[in-house]
Formats: structure tokens, C-alpha cells, sequence
């Protein structure tokens, strides 16, 4: 019996030839593209009685956007516009936080598409601070793909994101070392807090090809973390950047909950000069009980404040929202909510994830433009 | 008359044509909007009772006799009535020139649509998506916990802590009382109490003088 497809008419076989080129472009468009949302914003702190503008540049995903889970707005004091309160503040000047971020980017697409194609925005002569943050979704991605795993454990995606996550944090910052505007005087990246933590305390599906049993997903995860978050902090030191360490700030209480007379976050900082092995052992080992959910993060032993979101992954804010999303972008400005700070501090500094956020980076700043 | 040839070198070249592409877009365009909701298409079934989402979780923290049930206050995200803004922005279809080119989800949605976030991600599930967007859990995975206020004037004894929590908006939601994580309750008589889930503390196992008061979650608000 001849169970061959019968031929295509000629024409027909021609047209689908000349279609399939724009079809299989438009299809992998869909799966690539309708995954992420773009949300800029330009928001500038207007001070009283100046009109000097200096500009602060942040690349980045969701974090740095603000994401709010909405598709429309975001917030309108992520991190990087609490640093320019604080930069308003130290520069007696206005300070124009572009924002430049797509939720959902990979940190080789925060590289490629915001930070090399939108480069024009940190090379403004009126630059001085430029700030990124990224490999947030390639950690999510690849834990919800381990997550899925039945049979034996396949660790190779989580650690071809670490790969990956290293690859793009260096070369993100040798393009801003080399393209950023000359008078640049603040360089900074912020690393990952561990969103979920406490719902990764569970048992994966899969199973450990040696001891035959299903692992647990919070210390499958967690060293694997803290590698990134190392060579964020070790890269920062070589590049001459410095490194927001969002993981301690977020997962640390503010107090000593463990009597080794170091303040949690204090205790799991990154160290300058430490190796990868010595902060990846502090991490998932010696100060692992200090670690807790953001959820609940102790600024002292009897009061807490939820950092997370309802989605249990991105930071809770204040300030209202702005347009960022679907609908496009916001340009804007307003005075700040605080023109004075005690001690670098604003009153609510510790009471949301980006007011966390925004204060550990304007640590790193200069005390003039 | 000679007759050209149908079949020529230019002919035959494998690329797209424009009248093929338009088709392609066309198709495409078919293929996405029938993968996106449309407006007036009826919402997928959790979001049927979001409007009522916020009072709902209002009147069940004011109306409940039953104060001892720590509780996740609704989602406060699905409540927003984004579908009643008085008109509705279209969606710019040019790109910034000195930005990035690439497309993203509001290449996606046709004008005149605004689903929510939860829309947004079952559709990328259902289309196999489990990247970018459709890595991010839905809102509401683990809305406000819901408990007996605390006063910001009233002295808690050691072992309970006073819980500040946000919503999606940006609202700040009144201070609940907990547990402290290592703090074990006990009966009168020094027996050990159950920790309750996500250490919410109980009215009966709450301090003396504390006024006996579930908090409310604040209705969202409209954004920009």
C-alpha cells in the first residue's frame, strides 16, 4: 500500500514556501515577546529653591520597575527613586530617576535590550548615578522549571542560570564602565532577596540520581542563590562598582535573633574580598537559621513588616502608582516626602522592600555630584 | 508573442513576499486574538466574582462572629474595577527610538482590552509559557494575613509582635497581632498551646487588655 502524502499542488507548495519564513518569525516573536512588559518611568524629585538637575539611571526587571501586579501601573517610589530622595537631599538639587525596566527580562535581556540599546540614557551629561539590577528571572524560570521535574533531578538549569546570571552582571558592567558618561560618580548593583522562601520549604517531585530521595527545594535553591548574589557583590568590587546587598537587607532581621552578637543582616552581608566558598557556607550553613521569609522581616524582636507583595515575589512599596505598562510610560516629577534625613535614614526606611531597597543603594552615594 | 517564462530565477527565490506576509500577519493576527481574551468575552472563572472580591473580604472581616480564624484577607488586586475607567487609553504602537525595539506583551493586546495580571499569566500557561511573566505567581498567591489589631499605643508583652503589612497598591494595612517565631504559647496552667497557622494569634490567646478587633484589609484603590 503507498501511504505517501500525496504532493502539494506546485503553486501551493510555493506560497507555503514564501509564508513560512513570516510565520515562523511572527510565532517565535509571540512566545518571546508577549512574556515581558516594558515599564519606564521618569520620575524627578523637585526640590525647593534649585533648579540643578542631576539624572539617576536604573536598568533593570520587575524590581526595579516597581511592578505591582498590574499590567497598567507600577509604583512610583521603587527603589531607585527612594535613592534620589536621598540624592535630592545630600546634592541639595533636583534628581531625575529614568527608569528604564522590563518585568519579566532575563538578565540577557536587561543587558541587551535596556542597557546596550537604551545606553543613550546614562550617557546624559547630567548623569552621576547609574544602578542595575537583573538575573531575578532567570532564577524564577529556573526554579519553576526544577520545580516541575519528576524522576531524577536534572540540577543543570539552575546552574546553567548562575552561569548565566555571571556572564551578563560582568558584562553589564564593563558596557557602563565604558559607556556611561565620563562624569558618572555612583555605580551600583543590587542583588536578589529570596522570594519564597518559606513556600520552598517543601520536598521537590523529582528525585537525587545518588541517594534516591526527593530533596528539599529551599536548600536546593538557596546556595545557588547566594553564588549569584556573591558574584554580583565580587564583580561590583572588581569593576568599581558597588554592591546593594538586598539579600541581607531583606532576609536578615534587624536585631540579633541568634546571640552571636552580630545583628542578623548585619551577619549576612556580603564581606569585600571574601571567597565564593566562604559566603556560600556563611549563607546556606553557618547563618542559615538567621534567614528568614520576607514576609516577615523582624526590624526588631517584637515588630515585623511584610516586604513581599501578595504575589510573594516582588516588594511592597508606598507613594502611589504610576502609569508603567501596557499603556506606556509616566514622565514626571514632584516635591520629595522627606528633605531631611536622620542618620541617612527616612522615617519609613525599614517598613517596605523598596524603601529597603532604595536606602541600601543610597548608601553607595557620594556626598557630592 | 513570446510568452515569459513562469518559473524565473526571481520567481523562485525563497523569501517572503509582501502580499505572503500581510496573509502571515493576518493569520497571526487571527491566531492572537483568538489566544487573548476578548473584551467582551465572558472573564475565566476566578475572576467572575472579582468585582465583588474587596466588600466581600470587608464584610466578612466585619461580620464574622468568628474572629479566632486567622484568615488571608482576598486578593486586592483582582478587585480593581479597571474595566469602569470612564475611557479607556490606546495603546502606543511606536516605540521610543532610543529604546528598546523588542516586542513585549502590549504588542499582544488589542486596544480597547486591559486584563489583569491573573489574565495575563493563565494565558501564558495555557499557551506553555512558563518564562518571564508566566514565572511570576499570580497576585494573591499569599494575601494579608488577617488578625486582631493591635494599637500602636498598647505595650505588647514579650513573645507577641506587632505585624505591619502592605497591599498591592501600596496601602498600609493596619498592624495585626503574632506570635514571635520562637515563642511557644502556653495554657494558664503551663501547658503548651498549638501554635496557630502563620502564628496569628487567636483572641483567646491574646494579651490582657488588648481590645478584641479584626482588622480590615483597605479597598483598593484607583490607579493613575
Amino acid at each position: 500500500m503507498d501511504t505517501r502524502v500525496p504532493a502539494l499542488p506546485a503553486r501551493i507548495a510555493r506560497a507555503l514556501a514564501r509564508l513560512a519564513p513570516a510565520l515562523v518569525l511572527t510565532s517565535l516573536a509571540a512566545q518571546a515577546g508577549a512574556n515581558t512588559l516594558t515599564q519606564n518611568v521618569s520620575w524627578t524629585i523637585d526640590r525647593a529653591g534649585t533648579s540643578t538637575k542631576y539624572r539617576l539611571v536604573a536598568y533593570g526587571d520587575s524590581i526595579y520597575a516597581g511592578y505591582n501586579t498590574s499590567i497598567l501601573n507600577a509604583a512610583k517610589y521603587s527603589a531607585p527613586t527612594v535613592d534620589a530622595e536621598y540624592l535630592s537631599a545630600a546634592w541639595n538639587a533636583d534628581i531625575e530617576s529614568v527608569r528604564r525596566a522590563k518585568s519579566g527580562a532575563v538578565a540577557s535581556d536587561v543587558y541587551t535590550n535596556k542597557i546596550v540599546a537604551e545606553k543613550s540614557y546614562m550617557q546624559d551629561s547630567s548623569t552621576r548615578v547609574v544602578t542595575f539590577e537583573m538575573c531575578g528571572n532567570d532564577g524564577l524560570q529556573a526554579r519553576t522549571a526544577f520545580k516541575s521535574q519528576t524522576g531524577t533531578c536534572d540540577y543543570s538549569g539552575m546552574d546553567a542560570a548562575v552561569s548565566t546570571c555571571k556572564q551578563y552582571v560582568a558584562a553589564a558592567m564593563d558596557y557602563i564602565n565604558a559607556n556611561a558618561y565620563a562624569g558618572v560618580k555612583v555605580k551600583v548593583i543590587s542583588n536578589l532577596h529570596y522570594p519564597g522562601y518559606a513556600a520552598d520549604d517543601t520536598q521537590s517531585s523529582c528525585k537525587d540520581a545518588s541517594t534516591g530521595a526527593t530533596v528539599n527545594l529551599q536548600t536546593t535553591f538557596l546556595p545557588r542563590l547566594a553564588k549569584m548574589n556573591y558574584w554580583m557583590c565580587e564583580y561590583a568590587r572588581e569593576k568599581g562598582f558597588t554592591c546593594a546587598d538586598n539579600f541581607a537587607q531583606f532576609m536578615g532581621a534587624d536585631y540579633d535573633s541568634n546571640g552571636d552578637g552580630v545583628v542578623d543582616s548585619v551577619g549576612l552581608a556580603y564581606v569585600a574580598g571574601e571567597s565564593e566558598s566562604s559566603y556560600v557556607t556563611r549563607i546556606s550553613t553557618t547563618l542559615r537559621s538567621t534567614i528568614r521569609d520576607a514576609n516577615t522581616h523582624f526590624v526588631s524582636s517584637g515588630t515585623s513588616y511584610d516586604y513581599i507583595q501578595s504575589d510573594d515575589t516582588h516588594p511592597t512599596y508606598t507613594g502611589g502608582t504610576v502609569t508603567a505598562g501596557i499603556f506606556g510610560g509616566t514622565t514626571g516629577s514632584g516635591a520629595p516626602r522627606y528633605t531631611s534625613f536622620t542618620n541617612g535614614k527616612n522615617p519609613i526606611w525599614n517598613q517596605y522592600g523598596h524603601e529597603r531597597m532604595g536606602w541600601a543603594v543610597s548608601t553607595s552615594n557620594t556626598s557630592a555630584p | 508573442m513570446a510568452t515569459p517564462p513562469r518559473h524565473t530565477p526571481e520567481r523562485d527565490r525563497w523569501g517572503p513576499a509582501v502580499g505572503f506576509l500581510l496573509v502571515a500577519l493576518g493569520l497571526v493576527g487571527g491566531a492572537i486574538a483568538a489566544w487573548w481574551p476578548a473584551a467582551e468575552a465572558p472573564p475565566p472563572a476566578p475572576e467572575a466574582a472579582a468585582p465583588a472580591a474587596s466588600a466581600a473580604s470587608m464584610q466578612v472581616a466585619a461580620a464574622s462572629p468568628d474572629v479566632s480564624a486567622p484568615a488571608r484577607a482576598t486578593p486586592a488586586r483582582d478587585a480593581r474595577p479597571g474595566a469602569s475607567a470612564p475611557a479607556t487609553p490606546r495603546i502606543p504602537r511606536v516605540r521610543d527610538p532610543n529604546g528598546d525595539q523588542t516586542p513585549d506583551l502590549a504588542d499582544y493586546i488589542n486596544d480597547g482590552e486591559k486584563p489583569t495580571m491573573n489574565d495575563v499569566i493563565a494565558r501564558l500557561h495555557a499557551a506553555g509559557i512558563h518564562t518571564g511573566l508566566g514565572a511570576f505567581n499570580p497576585p494573591g498567591t499569599k494575601p494579608p494575613l488577617v488578625g486582631i489589631a493591635v494599637p500602636e499605643d498598647f505595650a505588647l508583652p514579650p513573645g507577641y509582635v506587632r505585624h505591619y503589612q502592605a497591599t498591592d497598591d501600596g496601602q498600609r494595612i493596619e498592624p495585626i497581632l503574632m506570635f514571635a517565631p520562637d515563642y511557644q504559647p502556653t495554657t494558664a496552667d503551663g501547658r503548651p498551646i498549638a501554635v496557630p497557622k502563620y502564628r496569628v494569634v487567636p483572641p483567646e490567646l491574646a494579651p490582657p487588655g488588648l481590645p478584641i478587633r479584626r482588622i480590615v484589609v483597605p479597598a483598593p484603590i484607583q490607579g493613575p
